[in-house]
């Protein structure tokens, strides 16, 4: 099978800041991801409720719909119209009632973005998508 | 003649008159004794359910009046700074309510001063001795004039007025006014003793009440100033945290775009530049770092810190924590050993916070140990704990500089002197504060120039 027979993994990272999301959608598509993006929560909540992804890259702290919220919908209201295989929460929060909420929320993952350096959030995604 | 008795309703004179006048007296001592016994007794009910000193003050009152057939009672209570008197309580046998609300609500709101003589209670107070007066004005001065004063003495057909101060130990309480419905010389031996003995559980009483009503005040200023501060701590908490997120969030992109231009992503770099933004990776994970510990501070000051137990196997910990911190080591030329491990028991340990624990140990050891030098770890059963030591050849601490290790920032109060470089002197006091919070204890032993030993122990059985 050649390379493009299989389709690339689909990642949706929702980050409000600019920097950040640049940069995060640069390493990841030079790791061959097909990767979209979204700035503010809702924008995030129509990406992740229309569904498909591999992966989300979910902030919590966002401009007009925060990250717990979009998990609260997608879990108890209306779950998306395709399943996405994974969110992972990507935070600067980092408290451990917050945590515990995105978890109960139904994130598969918490990282608190200053702890990783950018090949440490490639393993990352790569382990959950593996 | 005998005396006649002031408490109306005793024993009926004509039974009486075939007895000496010497049985006569004691029968009726007798009957006021034993009146005042169960007015006593209604006294110290209302002393063990007393809610408020002027509830209190009221209930008394009443019972005298009734128990002891007396015409009118009029209780005066001082304010809590001691300056003023006040009437809380007026009792009459009989009448209409309506004479009192002079007394009980005077004009302009107006008291009797503490200190000025002229008021039968003043008086009784300063002297601490009972008064007697045919002139009711002698206990209301100056709250009404001498038409008031007439209308409650008619009103309650009181002839002559007796005022005891109450008193407990130094602490004036007020005064308990007793109206009489005829004039007399003076009580009987008996009447003043068992009015006496009635006058001390009056001052009982109403002293509870009062220490009632403080502790009730002061318990609810201090649910008010709770409150307010659990409400400060949760915007304290909320503040710091979200400050914390914009903080790591610039620093974030700091970090990993520094990472970037580190890695080649935007071409080669002179070894200057590599040297010079090397440094500025290394300073951007010092305040990454900083901003970890205060939030950890943070939390553990305002006792949001959970320990979560699970058993844990503290040898695989030690060879995690080597594994981890294996490149650092070998970077700085250190060897990072771990000692062979008997058979120890597995505990019951929050693993992250321990693991921080140790990782923050042996994270100091490497700081401070030079090229060539060795760190060791390991792990050890004692008396009912797990002991666990991180051991390096470093440069040791000062004697003095011990008793500073484990306090925030590492250093006394209102101190500036700057920690060791590198170091934001919370570690340790994070390492304290979770170790002790699992019921176990952290400890140094150091000699300058020659190393240390930093070994923290972890309960093994929980309580």
């Amino acid at each position: 099978m050649t390379d493009t027979s299989v389709p690339a993994k689909k990642i949706l990272i929702v980050e409000d800041d600019q920097y950040l999301r640049e940069l995060y959608v640069e390493i990841l598509e030079e790791e061959g991801f097909y990767v979209e993006h979204a700035q503010d929560g809702e924008t995030g909540y129509q990406k992740i409720f229309h569904g498909g992804y591999d992966l989300v890259l979910l902030d919590i702290m966002l401009p007009k719909m925060d990250g717990l919220s979009i998990l609260d919908k997608i879990k108890n209201e209306t779950p998306p119209m395709n399943p996405n295989r994974s969110i992972i929460v990507l935070s600067n929060l980092g408290q451990e009632t917050t945590v515990a909420k995105a978890l109960t929320l139904g994130a598969n993952g918490y990282m608190i973005k200053s702890d990783y350096t950018p090949a440490q959030v490639i393993n990352k995604v790569k382990e959950a998508l593996a | 003649m005998p005396t006649s008795p002031v408490f109306v309703g005793s024993s009926e004179p004509n039974e009486l008159t075939r007895v000496n006048e010497e049985m006569y007296k004691q029968n009726l001592e007798l009957a006021i004794r034993n009146k005042t016994l169960n007015v006593l007794h209604i006294v110290s009910t209302i002393t063990i359910n007393a809610t408020g000193a002027i509830e209190v003050s009221q209930k008394i009152a009443d019972a005298i009046v009734t128990e002891l057939k007396f015409a009118s009672v009029f209780i005066a209570l001082s304010d809590t700074s001691g300056k003023e008197l006040r009437f809380t309580a007026v009792a009459q046998a009989a009448g209409s309510n309506d004479v009192y609300e002079p007394l009980l609500h005077p004009s302009d709101n107006r008291t009797i001063a503490l200190t000025d003589r002229g008021n039968l209670m003043t008086d009784a107070i300063l002297d601490r001795e009972r008064k007697i007066s045919g002139n009711f004005l002698d206990v209301a001065t100056p709250l009404v004039t001498q038409e008031a004063a007439d209308k409650i003495e008619n009103a309650t057909h009181t002839e002559m007025i007796i005022t005891y101060p109450l008193f407990l130990g130094p602490k004036t309480l007020g005064a308990l006014t007793l109206g009489l419905a005829k004039k007399i010389d003076d009580l009987s031996r008996g009447e003043k003793e068992t009015l006496d003995e009635l006058i001390g559980a009056v001052s009982i009483a109403i002293n509870r009440a009062q220490l009632i009503e403080d502790i009730k005040s002061a318990n609810d200023k201090l649910t008010t100033a709770n409150n307010q501060l659990e409400l400060m701590d949760k915007l304290k908490d909320e503040f710091v945290s979200v400050a914390s997120h914009e903080l790591r969030t610039p620093m974030t992109a700091i970090k990993s775009y520094t990472w970037m231009v580190l890695n080649g992503k935007a071409g080669s770099l002179e070894p200057k530049a590599t040297e010079y933004l090397n440094r500025v990776y290394i300073s951007t994970e010092r305040l990454i770092h900083l901003i970890n510990e205060m939030l950890d501070v943070s939390r553990i000051e305002s006792g949001r810190v959970t320990i979560k137990k699970t058993p844990l196997e503290m040898a695989k910990l030690l060879l995690d924590v080597q594994k981890e911190l294996r490149g650092r080591a070998t970077e700085c030329s250190i060897s990072l050993t771990v000692e062979e491990v008997g058979s120890i028991p597995v505990v019951q340990a929050d693993s992250e916070r321990i693991h921080q624990v140790l990782e923050n140990l042996v994270g100091n050891s490497l700081k401070f140990t030079p090229k060539g030098g060795s760190i060791t770890m390991g792990v050890r059963k004692t008396d009912g704990f797990l002991e666990t030591h991180v051991t390096d050849t470093g440069r040791g601490i000062g004697a003095e500089q011990i008793p500073l290790l484990f306090k925030k920032f590492g250093r006394l109060e209102h101190s500036l002197v700057a920690m060791p470089e590198n170091s934001t002197g919370l570690g340790l006091f994070i390492c304290k504060q979770y170790v002790e919070l699992h019921g176990g204890t952290i400890r140094v032993q150091s000699e300058p120039d020659k190393g240390s030993t930093f070994t923290f122990t972890l309960p093994i059985s929980q309580p």
